[in-house]
């Protein structure tokens, strides 16, 4: 079951990407949080994190980075821009996969 | 979310100098060419799976991915190891389907764990890919697979970053960093080829002195950066704030600053300084009364201003001269205080001669009152503007150019720089609502002057918003109870008060206006009187745009058209009212502008209308595509096509304007322009998405093609934030401020102090919460200053053949011509020797001007196995730029450049964090010094945070050049020049794609 389900996965996936969906999406997911003030927020956030690090820069790797400031990008998502984008890719889902039970 | 954190940037900082100077990752060490030839394979591969729809969106998206399967299996050493990688490239170019494309270019998918998404890697080693998503904690597939096949590299196949295992980051050396911009550059002009063919595409004629490789390698070794040139203060002279900021805005603008400090205007060489001058200049003068000063410079500044019709009478040089009121040239007071700024020093600067040379050149400045910053800068712009002009009429044959007016069409831009760098051509479009006639009326601008839209425009909005997440959310949990993702239970953080922002700003600016009935004569339908909408956009988009906010003068409740839709707005509008044809508008747009603001302003203190206070969200980064006329051609195309098919914005046609065109609602505004509209009239407003989307949440079931293309965006139209002036206080008293952006490092201008300051000072981060809590905030923007994040480079004069061929900008500056094509080659022509250095260091020399196109031909064809080549000439061909006339040999050794210049330009490109990128020639920047040059500790912070925290925003240009040194030495000397007809020139020019 567990390998039906990535299997699934992954088909999804493949064929987010491949129909050019995902890239539409990201496409306006950009452009939204963009114009929302999101990506300003985020990078502040991360300058904030570099320079409250002890050890400063030296001692922190990207992902050391992105760790601490991912909860706060994601909190920081407008609530209409996740959920269009959301119903996107649900749409897509139910698009794809018709038969599929909701 | 990985899109904000991993960002796409290249390893940022100071970029490629000479190969092998990597000061980052120790492993590296002499790996880096093995790197680089695996990159080549794979970077495009990466391209192309990232903009695949984009690509293919283009009429040139076809050949641009055969172009990239063609560069993957053009990198020899891994063809056979990396199957998935080198698909079949042999295709016919064109008709390619997206079908195919998909079929042989297949989105890579992890090894272990089969997923496509998870940030993928790619080992630089072996052929393996694998995700980036930690399980429990756990290591990576990627991770593990570097630390079992002790493969030391991997390669963000996103973000293009490479990463080492032993350092456990992403790391940066200069080569690759340097390649890595080199290939986004040229599929950077693939991308924009595909958003909007590139002879619609304005460019930029080359804004820089042209260097040639010997002059550049002396600048990089002798030159030297000091700390903190070109951050100074500005000493206020009395109430001369306003001079302060914009002189600060002028010399943080790259253009401006690269072109003033590649010795673009010599004071020793203008015509405009020097008139007058009997012997040596005399000392700085002190600050003249403002009387006298205006006084005895009315005339004088009479005929400069007018000056444009020729030389000026003697006696007018000698009277000036006595009255030790020497003329003045704007450009050369301006170019001085870039030297000063740039020379080292660190105490404030009195700007004494500028403020005097305004004051004589425009007595109407003059004074010690205080003035307003927007006024001064249009008035700035207008008087380099005509130091410019002068200069090349002046060199140019004179007759000629008094003949001929100064060409402000978009057809043949003004070459000054002035109109290089800022200037834009604003289109007004005005539509008969009748039979759909629409006139089109071009305008050139130097800046757009926004309305602040009041914030209660968009609440009904953002109610309704919040009602559809709200309904969304409720719909969801019913679905899918056990989901991961969960509504917030508050959403106090964001708050729900709207916040105006600049895209609210502009799209305000660029809505539907309703015009008043009989104010316009359709031509076609004429004897009715119909109704007729006009709308305003970007017909071209200057490389720096400058916003002025109109806090101050008039009351925007009152009467959105009483002082017009911006400066230019309003010159605009009556032109197209006037004539209705597509007339295009003649009058210089800095005097309009000056004129409006004028008007505004006196208006203003005489009125009792207030500042306006509204705090208005400045971005970072802002995309101007949807203001442009492409965006909006294509919208009202996908409106009509809704409307046609019975959309969702169906209304009831009639003659009758709808009142909505295409979801966007036409404000009206009945009974001219002294009636007002007040906002709360229009509910429904909904311009709060610049983006107009006509499908909502979940209404794509159609694959959303039409929103697709709604929503493309192109990247030549992204700009960046470099300067803000900021305003405090009221309309009558108040006090300016600047913020720029130094080198990846933001300051805060207040007169002569200058402190350092945190990007949430300069966005007002406190401020917005204050917003968006609904308290009463205040904003302080004024001004804004963007530059293109990638700047498009026009590399030939070919649209000035025919015409009475203005000079392009670095003509005439040395004997030599040299630039970097799009496929990072550098191209030398000296006479009717052009030597090649293709980025492997290759050198060709080879003879000009044979046949049209022999030279690509001949590059394509002797480079053998260099994909670069071939990208130049599928995705963006280059055009060959005017020739130099000489026929010498190649430059002699570089002259010694003067120590400011040479500090300048190193420190002017040991750049870090977000220097803008030149697509084309870049061969005017000197490669820059390594990071550890900069020494002050701002410097070395951002060097180190934007090396290890990537951005989307692409940082520093390094040059594409791999100049070995060494190759320049051996280089065999050219063949003897002959002579040789430079007509065949003119069929160079004519080559292109």
């Amino acid at each position: 079951m567990s390998n039906d389900a990535t299997g699934l996965r992954e088909e999804l996936l493949r064929r987010f990407i491949e129909s050019g969906e995902r890239e539409r999406l990201q496409e306006i997911l950009r452009s939204r949080l963009h114009t929302s003030g999101w990506q300003d927020r985020v990078k502040h956030q991360c300058q904030q994190v570099i320079r409250d690090s002890p050890g400063g820069i030296a001692t922190l790797t990207v992902d050391d980075v992105a760790e601490a400031v991912t909860p706060f990008a994601r909190e920081s998502v407008p609530e209409a821009i996740r959920s269009e984008i959301l119903e996107d890719i649900r749409a897509f889902v139910y698009r794809v996969l018709p038969e599929t039970d909701p | 979310m990985d899109a904000a954190i991993g960002g796409s940037a290249e390893a940022p900082g100071a970029a490629a100098a000479v190969a092998g100077a990597s000061d980052g990752c120790p492993h590296i060490g002499a790996r880096t060419k093995a790197i680089i030839d695996r990159l080549k394979v794979l970077v495009p591969y990466a391209y192309v799976c990232r903009h695949r729809q984009a690509l293919l969106q283009g009429r040139r998206g076809a050949a641009a991915a055969t172009l990239g399967a063609a560069m993957a299996t053009g990198g020899e050493p891994s063809r056979e190891a990396n199957r998935e990688a080198t698909p079949a490239a042999a295709a016919g170019e064109g008709d390619r389907s997206r079908k195919r494309l998909v079929d042989e270019m297949p989105a890579p998918t992890c090894h272990r764990c089969s997923t496509p998404a998870d940030r993928l890697h790619v080992c630089l080693s072996c052929d393996f890919f694998g995700c980036w998503r930690r399980r429990r904690r756990g290591e990576a597939h990627i991770a593990a697979h570097l630390r079992q096949a002790g493969h030391p590299f991997a390669l963000d196949f996103v973000h293009l970053q490479v990463f080492c295992r032993d350092c456990g980051d992403y790391v940066y050396d200069a080569a690759i960093a340097g390649w890595l911009m080199g290939t986004q550059i040229r599929w950077h002009a693939a991308l924009c080829d595909s958003a909007e063919s590139e002879a619609k595409r304005p460019r930029i004629v080359s804004t820089g002195a042209d260097l040639s490789p010997a002059q550049a390698r002396y600048l990089r070794e002798h030159g030297s950066v000091s700390p903190c040139a070109g951050v100074r203060g500005l000493y206020n002279l009395g109430a001369t704030c306003y001079l302060s900021v914009v002189l600060q805005a002028l010399v943080h603008n790259p253009l401006l600053r690269g072109w003033m400090l590649s010795d673009g205007h010599h004071p020793s060489r203008c015509r405009v300084g020097r008139r007058g001058w009997a012997g040596p200049p005399p000392p700085q003068p002190p600050p003249l009364p403002p009387g006298a000063a205006a006084a005895n410079s009315d005339s004088d500044g009479e005929e400069l201003l007018s000056g444009r019709v020729g030389p000026p009478p003697p006696a007018a040089g000698a009277a000036a001269a006595a009255a030790d009121a020497p003329p003045a040239c704007m450009a050369c007071e301006l170019e001085a205080a870039f030297q000063a700024f740039f020379a080292g020093p660190r105490a404030p600067l009195g700007p004494v001669r500028l403020l005097r040379a305004m004051w004589v050149l425009r007595p109407d400045l003059a004074g010690y009152g205080q003035q307003d910053a927007h006024e001064w800068l249009v008035a700035i712009l207008d008087t380099l503007h005509a130091g410019f002009t002068e200069n090349d009429s002046a060199a140019a044959a004179a007759a000629a150019a008094a003949a001929r007016p100064v060409h402000h069409s978009h057809l043949a831009p003004c070459p000054c720089l002035v109109h290089q760098v800022f200037g834009g051509v604003l289109q007004s479009t005005v539509t008969c609502s009748q039979c759909g006639n629409a006139t089109h009326a071009h305008d050139p601008v130097l800046d757009l002057s926004l309305d602040i839209p009041p914030p209660d425009h968009r609440r009904s909005d953002h109610a309704a918003d919040a009602a559809l997440a709200d309904w969304l959310a409720a719909r969801h949990r019913q679905r899918s109870p056990g989901s991961a993702w969960r509504p917030p239970q508050s959403t106090a953080a964001h708050g729900h008060f709207p916040v105006v922002s600049l895209q609210d700003c502009l799209a305000h600016y660029t809505r539907p206006e309703r015009l008043p009935p009989g104010s316009y004569t359709c031509s076609r339908c004429r004897p009715a009187s119909p109704a007729a909408t006009k709308q305003l956009c970007m017909k071209e988009l200057p490389p720096v745009l400058t916003f002025q906010l109109k806090r101050f003068g008039h009351d925007a409740r009152a009467g959105p058209l009483a002082p017009g839709g911006g400066s230019a707005g309003a010159g605009a509008s009556s032109g197209a009212i006037a004539s209705g044809s597509s007339a295009t508008g003649s009058a210089p747009a800095a005097a309009a502008a000056a004129a409006a603001t004028t008007t505004d302003k006196t208006s203003s203190s005489s009125s009792s209308s207030s500042k306006i206070d509204t705090f208005v969200r400045l971005p970072l980064h802002i995309d101007m595509t949807p203001y442009t006329a492409s965006a909006q051609a294509a919208h009202a195309q996908t409106a009509a096509g809704l409307r046609a098919s019975g959309g969702a914005a169906t209304t009831s046609t009639g003659n009758a304007l709808p009142p909505a065109v295409g979801g966007v609602p036409v404000r009206s505004l009945d009974g001219g322009g002294s009636s007002s509209v007040k906002p709360d009239d229009a509910p429904g407003l909904s311009k709060d998405t610049p983006v107009p989307v006509l499908d909502g949440p979940g209404g794509s079931t159609t694959l959303g093609k039409r929103r697709t293309d709604a929503t493309h965006s192109n990247p030549s139209c992204s700009y960046r934030l470099f300067a803000v002036i900021d305003h405090i206080g009221h309309l009558d008293t108040g006090h300016y401020t600047a913020y720029a952006n130094h080198r990846g490092q933001w300051y805060k201008f207040d007169d002569a102090t200058v402190t350092r300051a945190d990007l949430s000072d300069v966005l007002g981060f406190a401020e917005e919460a204050k917003a968006r809590a609904g308290r009463p905030a205040k904003g302080r923007a004024y001004m804004a200053f963007y530059v293109k994040t990638i700047l498009d480079y026009h590399d030939g004069a070919a649209t000035h053949v025919g015409s009475a061929s203005p000079t392009p900008l670095a003509a005439g500056m040395g004997a030599s011509n040299t630039r970097i094509n799009e496929s990072g080659e550098w191209i030398e022509d000296a006479g009717v020797v052009r030597t090649r250095i293709n980025p492997n260091g290759d050198l060709k020399i080879e003879r000009r001007g044979r046949k049209k196109g022999s030279t690509n031909n001949n590059s394509n064809s002797n480079s053998g196995a260099k994909p670069t080549t071939a990208a130049a000439g599928a995705g963006a061909a280059p055009r060959k730029k005017k020739a130099s006339r000489s026929a010498m040999p190649p430059p002699p050794p570089p002259p010694l450049p003067p120590p400011p210049l040479s500090a300048a330009l190193r420190s002017d490109n040991d750049n870090d964090d977000e220097e803008f990128l030149a697509a084309g020639s870049l061969g005017s920047r000197p490669p820059p010094p390594p990071a550890q040059d900069s020494d002050s500790d701002g410097e070395a912070l951002w060097a180190q945070i934007s090396k290890h925290q990537p951005d989307d925003l692409v940082p520093m240009a390094s040059p594409p050049l791999y100049i070995n040194p060494a190759h320049l030495a051996s280089a065999p000397p050219p063949p003897p020049p002959d002579t040789y007809d430079d007509d065949d020139d003119d069929d160079e020019d004519a080559f292109g794609p």
